[in-house]
């Protein structure tokens, strides 16, 4: 069985916001609503820590770190269980989606999930541009959305959007039975915390904090499962003096071949990686 | 309406108020949809099967939206 | 490109030299290491090596937040490899929340820092020896008497006047210092030679910096003296490292000694020319490789008949303010810029300053608020309306750029423009007329691409150095100058009197607290780059909107309690110049007596003036670079009758952005 997971590694998180804002780009989300967010973990506000200023001198006990936060895609998943016309179900693979046909608007899942990863189109959803954007139709009004961990793209093979776009390569997305898997490997290795465990949800989403992790491991858009080969996870072993004629700007670090890959979002080119 | 911040995650003596902005003048049972969710939490926490779940509910549900599809219909259950 | 040529067709101005933003620090490290590369920061290794470094000293950068995010995962990585990271920085940012040492120092004291940690490296003689006489200026001996660096031909009738000596400590006898040669050079003590009494550079810097000790600075810079140690020892002790400032220092009227100091301090900890070593917070790796080699292109001179080339002239930012002021331009013709109205300090005076001019016209995509000033507007295509070759200054690739539509409305590309003025101007041969053949002429001029390859291929790589300064230094000496005997003299606002920087010395404006008008104005307002927007640009994305509002101020709750400011009030922060009225947000990561507004905003977003309505364009003497953080202000609740409804009236985009399409 196939049961995909997100591995969110806090530790490189630089709290940039474009996980959130490529999810609305890919996903077609309306103005007014994101499906992901970046939380601050510290102080009240976006980008303000915890604690007070350090007086001159006296050590610091500020602290602040983000939190990205969408559908935890709970195995457990209260929303699945309240839905009285089963229009948000699990599906075989793992993901929590919701049939907007079938939903009714009773926002029972909304009052349900302990994440607030739902939202509500209370009014006509309005798009920007208004035709809409990336590959998902729009959802009418009187519909609850959320995350669907990019099932449009999972299916084509390619990993989430918002995966992808993560510049510092802190979001893994895998499936959590392959126990080669990046995401696998990384639960097993690092130390994770999911979101509000004792509500016994069982979330997909795991989010490292302490060590670091050298985060996704491949530059590609596809899923892992789909690369001919798997990338490496250790990629601290390429001599320093590569670069130039040797081995090339995009191989260092977190990178992968890629060449004659058919990248239906970008155009394809045959190096440099994302630049 | 979600905004780049708030709401963070709530703690459930929060929630209560949470769930009643989020159900305010639903064209639903908002009650229902309260009691549904707090025990649909306690499902998942083990405190309730979801047999139990499905059969606590199951009139009122069937009474408001005129049918009852959840997945947690335990085997056998009898659909009236 | 095209600009250039067309400039040079009939003797335009273009921006000079000396830039006057950002060209502060660059300009105190080039004093001592060689000019480089202009006035900006120095090079630095390319990130990909930045994974081999020890320790990490982010200097006044938030890498993390304002350097364009794809360079996070080569700091990541060193961070992963178990490298320290220091952070230098007044405020708690998203850098700061990830460091092992975070220093929150005290606004414009960073000089005495870099002093404070020299004198920590020398004082516990952590400095490399080996490296200091083969490749700077350390053993070069100074004279007593005059302050001058001993020169060859003061000590043998056949020395030559521009070779500094070094006491041999073997032979007991002077030697010419020639570059990148190792040698029994006396790095510390006191010489006679010939009758002339001489110290060695290394003795003169190192009297100087223990008027610095870290207790000293400490005090100055309200820090914690263990702290300063424990960072140069880091930086000293731990293998290769680096300090990767940017340009913030440089916003300080003074920034170039921190430039000159810093330089300095990695000469002392031998942290030039090795894989792990980092000195800039970009990996600049242009060093003319990434960009396109078109020979005379951008002057033609006397190649074409009808090209009859007058030469242009170059006024720095900082000058062409009073060249506006006196009516020495009849015309601007601006392109893609948001300078003059809204990213200039002192905002209001070039809105003045612009009535002297006859004619402005403004080839732009965006309505920006400098647009609004033009008399002829002329709306340019965007990027992804035309074919282009780009070059990078952050990644070493020249990339083709397809066009991916067709200009909306009558949008046409600068290239048309520019030869249609060319033309106008009796210039018909000047271009091609045809952009794509005119890339391909250009291409063609460049022996290392071949045209249908790069246009194919959409991206090609470069070569580039990995690992810079491993070659002589391109100073007089060919080595790092620690002594400087012709010093540039500094005079500015705050300085009683003109400064001779042989060597670092602190100089401050009007963060220091002795300011005149510190009393009065006892904030010191700070402009930050934001992970929103690359400066202005963006500002109308709806999307980002969401996330990002609006201008707020970041205030300590102790600074806003004491004003009777709540949190989320809207305030009015003032001084001489100006004002501005925008949100409080508590921050507690940011250092009582500063504030800060993320730079960028336009005017339309602020409930009513300008950051750089308080910011001051007054330069120094050898700065000449504008010093937007060495700005005072106050702060105090708005009056009751600003009009925030563009905020506060429940539009969930935000401001009065214009809808203009999300991407
Ligand atoms: S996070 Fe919320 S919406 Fe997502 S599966 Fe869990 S309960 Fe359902
Ligand atoms: S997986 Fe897709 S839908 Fe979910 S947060 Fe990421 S981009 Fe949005
Ligand atoms: S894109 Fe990546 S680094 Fe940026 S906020 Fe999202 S998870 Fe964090």
């Amino acid at each position: 069985m196939t049961k995909y997971g997100l591995v969110i590694d806090q530790e490189r998180c630089i709290g940039c916001h474009a996980c959130a804002v490529t999810c609305k780009q890919e996903n077609n989300v309306p103005m007014g609503q994101f499906w992901n967010r970046v939380l601050t973990e510290g102080g009240d506000h976006i980008d303000t820590p915890s604690g007070t200023f350090p007086d001159p001198g006296e050590a610091s006990t500020l602290d602040m770190a983000y939190q990205p936060t969408a559908c935890q895609h709970c195995e457990n998943a209260p929303c699945v269980k309240v839905c009285p016309v089963n229009a948000t179900y699990t599906r075989d693979d793992g993901i929590v989606e919701i049939d907007y046909d079938k939903c009714i608007g009773c926002r029972y899942c909304m009052a349900a999930c302990p994440y607030n990863a739902r939202v509500f189109n209370w009014d006509e959803p309005e798009q920007m541009p208004e035709e809409g954007t990336g590959d998902v139709p729009a959802r009418p009004q009187g519909v609850v959305e959320k995350c669907t961990f990019c099932s449009h793209r999972v299916e084509e093979g390619l990993d989430p959007a918002c995966v992808v776009n993560c510049p510092a390569d802190a979001r893994i997305f895998g499936d959590l039975d392959d126990e080669t898997s990046t995401v696998t490997k990384y639960i097993d290795r690092y130390e994770t915390d999911r979101l509000l465990e004792d509500r016994g949800t069982d979330p997909k989403t795991y989010y490292i904090s302490g060590e670091m992790s050298p985060g996704r491991p491949q530059r590609s858009e596809k899923l892992e499962s789909e690369l001919d080969e798997r990338p490496s996870a250790s990629n601290s072993d390429d001599d320093a003096d590569s670069g130039g004629d040797e081995g090339g700007y995009g191989d260092s670090g977190a990178s992968h071949s890629l060449d004659g890959d058919p990248m239906p979002h970008v155009p394809a080119v045959k190096q440099g990686g994302d630049d | 309406m979600t905004g780049p911040q708030q709401p963070k995650l709530t703690p459930l003596p929060e929630w209560d108020a949470e769930a009643d902005a989020i159900l305010d003048g639903v064209e639903y049972d908002a009650d229902l949809g309260k009691r549904m969710a707090r025990d649909a939490i306690r499902v998942s926490n083990g405190e309730m099967t979801d047999a139990e779940f499905h059969e606590k509910y199951h009139e009122e549900v069937l009474e408001e939206f005129g049918q009852d599809d959840r997945p947690t219909k335990p085997e056998g259950f009898e659909d009236d | 490109m095209a600009k250039s040529r067309l400039a040079s067709l009939f003797g335009g101005t273009t921006d000079g030299f000396f830039y006057g933003i950002d060209t502060n620090v660059g300009q105190g490290f080039h004093r001592v290491a060689g000019n480089l590369w202009g006035a900006f920061l120095p090079p630095t290794n390319a990130p990909t090596d930045w994974k081999n470094c020890r320790t990490i000293i982010a200097w006044g950068s938030d890498i993390l937040r304002s350097q364009f995010q794809m360079d996070s995962e080569h700091f990541l990585e060193a961070l992963r490899n178990g490298a320290k990271l220091v952070v230098v920085d007044p405020m708690y940012t998203t850098t700061a929340a990830k460091a092992d040492l975070w220093l929150p120092i005290e606004p414009g004291k960073d000089a005495y820092l870099a002093l404070a940690m020299m004198q920590v490296v020398l004082d516990e003689g952590l400095h490399d020896e080996e490296f200091l006489r083969a490749r700077t200026t350390a053993p070069a001996l100074v004279r007593t008497d005059t302050g001058e660096l001993l020169r060859a031909s003061d000590v043998s009738a056949a020395g030559d006047d521009e070779s500094v000596v070094a006491m041999n400590s073997e032979t007991n006898d002077v030697e010419a210092l020639a570059p990148e040669t190792d040698g029994s050079y006396a790095l510390l003590g006191e010489y006679t030679v010939d009758g002339i009494e001489t110290k060695t550079s290394l003795t003169v810097l190192k009297e100087h910096v223990d008027g610095y000790t870290p207790e000293d600075v400490a005090d100055v810079a309200d820090l914690n003296p263990d702290d300063v140690r424990t960072a140069a020892r880091w930086l000293a002790t731990r293998g290769p490292g680096g300090i990767l400032p940017s340009y913030g220092v440089g916003r300080y009227i003074y920034g170039h000694v921190f430039g000159q100091a810093y330089a300095i301090l990695m000469a002392l900890t031998g942290d030039y020319g090795n894989s792990g070593n980092i000195h800039n917070q970009h990996g600049n790796l242009w060093g003319g490789n990434q960009a396109l080699q078109v020979g005379d292109y951008t002057s033609p001179g006397t190649e074409s008949e009808s090209v009859s080339a007058s030469p242009t002239t170059g006024v720095g930012y900082k000058d062409v303010i009073s060249a506006i002021e006196d009516g020495q331009f009849d015309v601007i013709y601006a392109m893609e810029s948001n300078m003059l109205v809204n990213q200039f300090p002192d905002r209001k005076r070039w809105i003045e300053s612009l009535k002297n001019v006859d004619l402005i016209a403004w080839a732009d995509m965006h309505h920006t608020p400098s647009v609004q000033h033009a008399d002829l507007i002329l709306p340019a295509a965007h990027w992804f309306e035309k074919e282009d070759i780009v070059p990078s200054y952050s990644h070493p690739h020249i990339t083709y750029r397809h066009k991916v539509h067709d200009p909306l409305w009558e949008a046409k590309s600068d290239y048309w423009i520019m030869d249609k003025l060319a033309a106008h101007l009796g210039h018909e041969d000047a271009f091609l007329g045809d952009k794509h053949e005119e890339l391909r002429m250009l291409v063609d001029r460049d022996d290392r691409l071949d045209f249908e390859e790069l246009y194919e291929e959409g991206t090609v790589e470069m070569d580039y150095q990995t690992i810079m300064y491993q070659d002589e230094f391109g100073t007089e000496t060919g080595r790092l100058e620690l002594y400087d005997d012709a010093p540039p003299v500094e005079s500015g606002p705050g300085l009683d009197e003109e400064v001779s920087l042989e060597l670092p010395k602190p100089l401050e404006a009007r963060t220091d607290d002795d300011y005149e008008k510190s009393d009065k104005y006892p904030l010191v307002f700070m402009q930050k780059h934001g992970v929103f927007r690359i400066h202005s640009q963006y500002e109308m994305n709806s999307w980002v909107r969401e996330v990002n509002t609006e201008p707020q101020l970041d205030i300590n709750p102790k600074d806003a309690k004491t004003r009777g400011i709540d949190d989320g009030d809207y305030v009015r922060v003032h001084n001489d110049k100006g004002e501005m009225v925008v949100k409080a947000k508590y921050n507690d990561g940011i250092k009582p007596g500063l504030i800060n507004t993320d730079q960028g905003w336009w005017d339309r977003d602020y409930v009513r003036g300008h950051h750089n309505d308080l910011t001051d364009s007054e330069v120094a003497e050898v700065g000449r670079t504008f010093a937007f953080y060495d700005t005072r202000v106050e702060v105090e609740l708005a009056p009751d009758d600003v009009d925030t409804s563009n905020y506060t009236g429940g539009n969930p985009v935000g401001a009065n952005a214009e809808k203009t399409g999300g991407d």
